[in-house]
């Protein structure tokens, strides 16, 4: 069943059947609020206030977009005002009140297919940078690289969801990138493998 | 032909091979059971009626509305007794300074004023007739 049908039968009288939606999007959603938030202990709250909120707001999806381009859009909106209220915290890739367990999910997902524990630990280093970057990225350009590369939507789709034209988008995913880049060169103290190769043809 | 611009960026690999290499994220296993306890505490969403059927009905009170004052016409008719008293009034107590007393127009006045109580009362009094 579409998830417009769904959300018609939802409207219909039938609330018990939001569970349906939210399996089919909560690993979506989670992975979204984690990465906003740079694997803060909020995420998990943050998409369940997500959820809600699409829960109180489905009487006005009018089926203008696909009922995934709302979602995120609502989804995304509420991790920036995330993001606007927890300027501060977002540079710790593990905020202190987290549980254990929650940082050790976070990072043991990553994967680490490379041999040696070196090469595991230098992952794992690289890909705690990466976070840190991220989040210090502005915030446009902060949810293109999310959208883009952790929910693998389409320029049509980050428009859809942003109201951007899709050069726009790919302008602002292009920046980010070089931003993200510069920020890596400034963790690692200066010149790394991160630098600018310019090359002739 | 030795190009000036022809040098590009290939600086975005290592960025791109460490973003394509992130995990993705799952949530919890009791996350859909969590939230749909939280959503048994609100109230059922229901489908409000869309902009244009409000805006059809909104229509109809109006016309409905406009038909009922155009049907009683006693009502309309009555506009004109009032607003010509007052006129020929207040001109002919202008003009006509030898017929000037303040209880005529005071008379006359309050008899303009009767129509427009009149006119008032009326559309309320047809509806307790109904």
């Amino acid at each position: 069943m579409r998830d417009e049908e769904l959300v018609a039968i939802i409207l219909k009288g039938s609330p018990h059947l939001f569970s349906e939606i939210v399996d089919r999007y909560k690993d979506r959603i989670f992975n979204i609020t984690v990465r906003f938030t740079n694997g803060h202990c909020d995420s998990q709250d943050l998409a369940q206030e997500i959820f809600l909120l699409v829960y109180r707001n489905l009487a006005s999806f009018r089926g203008q977009s696909s009922f995934s381009t709302w979602l995120y859009r609502l989804s995304v909106n509420r991790c920036l005002d995330w993001c606007r209220k927890n300027k501060q915290n977002q540079t710790h890739v593990l905020h202190p009140i987290c549980k254990e367990e929650f940082r050790e999910d976070f990072i043991s997902q990553i994967p680490t297919e490379l041999d040696t524990p070196e090469k595991v630990l230098l992952k794992k280093e690289q890909d705690r940078n990466l976070h840190q970057a991220i989040a210090l990225l502005p915030e446009k350009y902060k949810a293109v690289v999310i959208m883009y590369h952790f929910q693998e939507l389409s320029y049509k789709e980050m428009g859809d969801i942003l109201h951007l034209p899709v050069r726009t988008v790919e302008t602002h995913l292009y920046r980010a990138k070089q931003r993200l880049k510069e920020l890596l060169i400034q963790q690692e103290g200066g010149v790394s493998r991160w630098n600018t190769k310019i090359v002739r043809i | 032909m030795e190009h000036k611009n022809s040098t590009h960026l290939k600086s975005d690999q290592p960025i791109e091979h460490l973003l394509a290499t992130q995990a993705f994220i799952s949530a919890p296993d009791d996350f859909t059971i969590r939230v749909m306890r939280k959503l048994n505490e609100l109230p059922a969403p229901r489908r409000a009626l869309p902009p244009v059927y409000q805006q059809w009905g909104a229509s109809f009170v109006a016309a409905g509305l406009l038909l009922l004052l155009l049907n009683n016409v006693p009502i309309i008719a009555s506009i004109t007794p009032f607003s010509q008293n007052v006129n020929m009034h207040t001109h002919r107590a202008i003009l006509d300074l030898d017929t000037f007393s303040l209880e005529t127009i005071n008379m006359q006045l309050s008899d303009g004023f009767y129509y427009f109580t009149d006119l008032l009362t009326k559309p309320l009094r047809s509806l307790s007739n109904l």
